[in-house]
């Protein structure tokens, strides 16, 4: 009686801390009472885990709250024997959770799936749409790379990269993520020196300042020895920069305060290094690092940052247009940003990176050129360029812009050892056989077309494979190969690959303590030697999640190869393999048949679970879900938002969902939706300190 | 009356910012052990090309034969290297040899081999994986903070290189400097003590500095949370580098004093002197107390390797010699040698430099360490079965360095020791021991290739 009433006024205080209503209360105390605390109370504490002190501070207790969240999203508490709640009650107390939680839990990518796929996707949701908080995003790699070249006027030489990408696997760009570190500062320090060099080289020649190519006449014309520059003429440098780094004017206040530096600096009397220094500051402004999503007084982005989100979220560089839409004060209305998307996803000749960058971070296959192997003896092993028929793959599918998840799960299409080369004679773009076994090193070593069973090279392309064979990305050597280990293909990431990526699941990271080793029994098929650790009861908790979806794979061997057997030691062949001294001659193999079958399950969806007996049954089941699509525009979200959904989302994400269903599949549909959503757009007032100064 | 302050207890006083009370006493005056631990300090000297295991042997000691070269012995080969007869191109140290220790039958496999191990020199893993995880040299900067953690210096094989990014990282893609170029070293690194253009220079980056704290903290007022948490480590970071400056000017008058002398050799296109003024900045940053951990890389990184020793009469690249192409009458291992023995002059040099600068009860060099290694393994295409190091100076006693000559057993043989191994070490010494260092050699897992080299640690 004691415990209990400490442990509803606990609860009472957490809850009522977070201001949530009495029937949310009410849920909760009974919830976690009636299914909860009975093992994980203040007498008992079964796997070291308490709840009765649970506080309602999510910014402290975030980590245990999403462990009860996990439990209860993903049925494995309490436990199966235990009397079990409904699924309505589930709902309400993940839901609870979830929107509690907000932006202090799930900031990795890869954490994304937490938010209960169920609750996204209720009507009931939709309604509770919030704004996202503002917030600044530091460039990524690839558009500082960008940026130096809008600046540099091209590429700048001696020039690093001063930003990290996520090293973990998934979508790499996240706003929350992206930081600049004293290394990284003096790195980009050097870089803007590098890059003003560039813009101001000049030598003189005869008393006159000679320029170089792709320099900023602006400052090379106050390079001159005989002239002492103007205010005038500095202010005009000054403004130029700021066009080059963060494409508007200065303002009033910046010009005095650059100025006042260019006059401090000068004072030794070297004008040009004063200059030189002023430039440099401007490029390392926190606009020029930062891209800001602040949001005005109307809670919308400011014509300008709605102009710079569209463009980073398309694009490495600026879409001058935009600019251009921004200045003649056309940027205002939804109806103009969308008819801005569609021009740039219309537009052949504008590059748009990053949405092929999308698929890429979300199947992985680019990591094929990662995964270390020896090459096979029979077979080219290409990775590079299966990774580029694959990229090819996927953007004929984006260019026919129908049904695209289905189509890129399920299609009988694929591009083999392809590249683009102009036929010189008619100037033509044309396909042409990308990689050709080396006539001197070649030992043998078949064509990488082989993989497809082609005998010969063509030119009619894409293939279309035969049935059973391979279908989609799933089946491409690139994606088999990204996905596999040095030696062996890779059952248990693969799973987790569907289950996280397709299937919307979450899978808790390996306990601290596990040593996951295969046994090297190689007279066993990979499938035999994976099982008979990961089926271990204490181990199957998690792997139940992974390995059924991962084993129909097996159809394919580890370079990509579909085989029907799996060659295994034979022991007693090898055993009898010596020479008249009884000396080992070496291992003796033997052909297994592969076994392809696996199964779904838990995904709470009784058209999806049951077993399957290949790797295309598999994907085809997937690829047919409403829920996989739905995970898939919830990955598509995450990585052009640059943050994890939360249910604060659920409006853009069911409109985005309906954009591309209704649109019988387009992704071009799903992008205008989502970047034009309030998602997209709109920005909580921030509550920002009084001050004056630059705006951001 | 001459003050009587240690080296040590003056540049504290200096990086509080109180420096400026006790300047007056030039380094030459210091004397007398005070309580304060002994400082510990390290170098690493980086050759491009490999450094073979016949180069590292001493004369007067067999090596056990092996088709490939590779060190053949089940067990550790510990020799004394009094009286043995060092090397033809290890001999410059010869006057150092009780201080010196020559380890050969390490392993690195897992770095790969090749031109250049890269990172993974230095960091024990894939050297083609970029700058994928934290170097020695870093980690070991990491414990020992000065107002520059590190100093990287080196030369590349292009005299137009002014930074490149070859050897050292501070974390997974977080590459650190090797600066090319020793009058902007110089610049950089001692401007604040400089005359003319390049003190002007040092002021304006002082300036900018100021600046960029200040437009950062203006930016940042205006924010929250997290937003404003995030622009605290970018103004963090200038207010550090801003920091650094003044540090450097508040001891501008030491630089002067014990700075290097900028001559012609710091603008010269000649690889030699390049390298010999970088070895100069290297040991002038160390005795100013500027930094606690130097890295000096001479032609290290693909594609930065292929250096032409004109300044030693060898106009011949240093990627034709390692493919065995020989000049005039000289073959391409006298080549090697030539150029192997002026970086073992530069140790020498480095050393003696160290040595003239009483600390304590002893000088610079007894807390220092040295390292002589290639990127490169044992050979210009290396496999890493074999790194040669040459460690010089037992950071006040801390290694048991003095005067050895150690040969691990082969590898994959029981005791086979790793540079993972030989790192953990330095770390060991240094204060700061780890379990693990960089990526574990999976071909060695059926031997126990975890921990320091007890050998090595006194």
């Amino acid at each position: 009686m004691k415990k209990s009433v400490f442990i509803l006024t606990l609860l009472a205080s957490a809850l009522t801390a977070l201001a949530a209503g009495p029937p949310e209360t009410a849920t909760l105390q009974k919830f976690l009472g009636e299914f909860c605390t009975k093992c994980h109370g203040e007498e008992k504490q079964k796997g070291d885990i308490r709840l009765d002190d649970l506080a309602g501070d999510m910014a402290k207790e975030g980590t245990r709250w999403s462990v009860v969240l996990d439990q209860i999203r993903d049925g494995e508490m309490p436990p199966k024997k235990e009397k079990q709640p409904s699924a309505s009650q589930k709902l309400a107390v993940t839901g609870w959770i979830a929107k509690q939680m907000g932006g202090h839990a799930a900031r990795k990518p890869s954490q994304g799936n937490l938010v209960p796929h169920e609750l996204l996707f209720a009507a009931a949701s939709a309604a509770s749409a919030k704004a996202p908080e503002a917030r600044l995003w530091r460039l990524s790699p690839e558009a500082y790379m960008g940026w130096v070249e809008d600046v540099g006027r091209g590429g700048v030489k001696g020039l690093v990269q001063p930003f990290t990408a996520n090293p973990e696997r998934g979508i790499k760009d996240f706003a929350a993520l992206a930081r600049v570190d004293e290394p990284t500062t003096e790195v980009l320090l050097r870089n803007a020196d590098a890059i003003v060099e560039k813009q101001t080289a000049h030598e003189i020649l005869d008393g006159k300042v000679k320029t170089k190519n792709d320099t900023v006449r602006e400052f090379t014309d106050l390079m001159d020895p005989a002239l002492t520059p103007t205010r005038a003429q500095i202010e005009k440098a000054i403004q130029k920069q700021f066009q080059l780094a963060v494409a508007r004017k200065a303002e009033a206040d910046e010009i005095e305060r650059l100025y006042a530096l260019y006059e401090k600096c000068a004072t030794g009397g070297d004008r040009f290094g004063a200059l030189r220094t002023v430039l440099t500051a401007v490029l390392l402004r926190t606009d020029a690092v930062f891209r800001s999503e602040m949001g005005g007084a109307d809670g919308m982005l400011s014509p300008r940052e709605a102009a710079a989100a569209i463009s980073s979220a398309l694009m490495f560089k600026r879409d001058g247009k935009l600019l251009e839409a921004v200045e003649k004060g056309e940027f205002t209305t939804r109806e103009k940003i969308a008819e801005h998307v569609r021009r740039i996803l219309d537009d052949p000749k504008a590059k748009k990176p990053r949405i092929l960058g999308f698929f890429r971070e979300y199947f992985e296959y680019g990591n094929a050129t990662e995964v270390f192997k020896d090459r096979p003896k029979d077979v080219m092993h290409e990775p590079k360029q299966h990774v580029a028929d694959t990229d090819r793959l996927v953007l004929h599918i984006l260019e026919q812009d129908k049904d695209v998840f289905r189509q890129l799960l399920t299609t009988p299409l694929a591009f083999v050892n392809v590249k683009s080369q102009t036929n010189k004679q008619t100037r033509q773009e044309e396909l042409a056989q990308a990689v050709t076994p080396n006539k001197q090193n070649n030992k043998g070593q078949a064509a990488i077309e082989t993989l497809y069973g082609l005998e010969e090279w063509t030119a009619e392309q894409p293939i279309t494979q035969k049935e059973n064979t391979r279908i989609g990305i799933l089946m491409q050597p690139s994606w088999l190969i990204a996905w596999s280990e040095n030696f062996n293909n890779d059952i248990v990431r693969r799973g987790r690959f569907i289950r996280e990526r397709l299937l919307g699941g979450t899978v808790p990271d390996l306990p601290i303590g596990v040593a996951a080793m295969v046994p090297n029994e190689f007279h066993r098929t990979l499938r035999d030697r994976v099982s008979s650790v990961t089926r271990a009861e204490a181990c199957w908790k998690c792997h139940n999640r992974m390995d059924d979806l991962g084993l129909p794979f097996e159809q394919f061997e580890h370079y990509g190869r579909l085989v029907a057997e799996e060659q295994v030691l034979d022991r007693e062949s090898t055993a009898a393999n010596v020479d008249k001294k009884g000396k080992p001659l070496g291992d003796v193999f033997k052909g297994v048949p592969v076994v392809t079958t696996g199964a779904i399950t838990g995904t709470g969806d009784a058209k999806l679970d049951g077993p399957v007996k290949s790797p295309q049954e598999l994907i085809t089941r997937i690829a047919g879900s409403d829920r996989a699509r739905q995970v898939f525009i919830r990955h598509v979200i995450r990585y052009f938002m640059g943050r994890n959904e939360s249910l604060a989302d659920a409006a853009t994400l069911q409109a985005a969902d309906a954009a591309y269903v209704n649109s019988g599949g387009s992704f071009k549909e799903l992008l205008v939706s989502l970047l034009t959503s309030d998602s997209f757009l709109k920005r909580a007032p921030a509550t920002v300190a009084q001050a004056t100064g630059t705006k951001p | 009356m001459k003050p009587n302050i240690s080296r040590r207890t003056f540049f504290r006083g200096a990086t509080l910012g109180t420096g400026t009370v006790l300047l007056a006493p030039l380094l030459s005056q210091l004397s007398a052990a005070s309580s304060a631990p002994r400082p510990k300090r390290f170098v690493f000297v980086l050759e491009g090309n490999g450094f073979s295991p016949t180069q590292a042997q001493p004369v007067s000691i067999p090596r056990a034969k092996h088709p490939y070269g590779h060190t053949n012995i089940d067990t550790l080969e510990d020799v004394a290297l009094a009286g043995q007869e060092l090397s033809e191109a290890t001999s410059p140290l010869k006057a150092f040899q009780d201080r010196l220790t020559i380890v050969q039958g390490m392993s690195g496999r897992i770095c790969g081999g090749g031109h250049s191990n890269n990172y993974g020199a230095l960091g024990a893993y894939s050297g083609k994986a970029g700058a994928a995880g934290e170097t020695i040299d870093m980690a070991l900067a990491r414990a020992l903070p000065g107002i520059f953690p590190q100093i990287g210096l080196g030369i590349s094989d292009r005299a137009e290189h002014t930074v490149i990014y070859n050897t050292t990282a501070a974390g997974p893609d977080q590459p650190a400097p090797t600066r090319c170029r020793p009058d902007l070293a110089y610049e950089e690194i001692f401007g604040s003590a400089a005359e003319g253009a390049a003190k002007e220079k040092f002021m304006r980056r002082g300036n900018l500095l100021d600046f960029m704290a200040d437009d950062v903290k203006r930016v940042s007022s205006r924010m929250n949370g997290e937003e404003r948490a995030k622009l605290g480590e970018y103004l963090g970071a200038f207010e550090n580098l801003r920091n650094r400056q003044s540090r450097l000017n508040d001891i501008s008058k030491t630089l002067r004093e014990q700075g290097p002398v900028v001559g012609d050799k710091y603008k010269s296109e000649v690889e030699a002197d390049r390298l010999d003024a970088m070895f100069d900045i290297g040991a002038a940053s160390l005795i100013c107390g500027l930094t606690n951990v130097v890295t000096l890389a001479s032609g290290c990184g693909d594609p930065y390797f292929s250096v032409r020793w004109k300044g030693l009469g060898i106009p011949l690249d240093k990627h034709s010699i390692g493919h065995g192409k020989g000049l005039d009458e000289k073959t391409a291992e006298q080549l090697t040698t030539m150029i192997r023995r002026f970086h073992m002059e530069q140790i020498a040099r480095l050393a003696t430099k160290l040595q003239s600068v009483r600390e304590g009860d002893g000088t610079m060099l007894d807390n220092t360490c040295i390292i002589y290694m290639s990127d490169s393994a044992e050979s210009h295409h290396s496999r890493c079965f074999d790194w040669p190091m040459l460690v010089l100076g037992d950071l006040g006693g801390r290694l048991k360095t003095r005067g050895r000559f150690l040969c691990m057993p082969k590898y994959g043989a029981k005791g086979h020791k790793t540079t993972a191994n030989f790192f953990l070490t330095l770390l060991e010494a240094a204060g700061v021991p780890r379990k693990s260092f960089g990526v574990a050699d999976p071909a060695l897992k059926d031997i126990d290739t975890s921990g320091p080299i007890s050998e090595l640690l006194a």
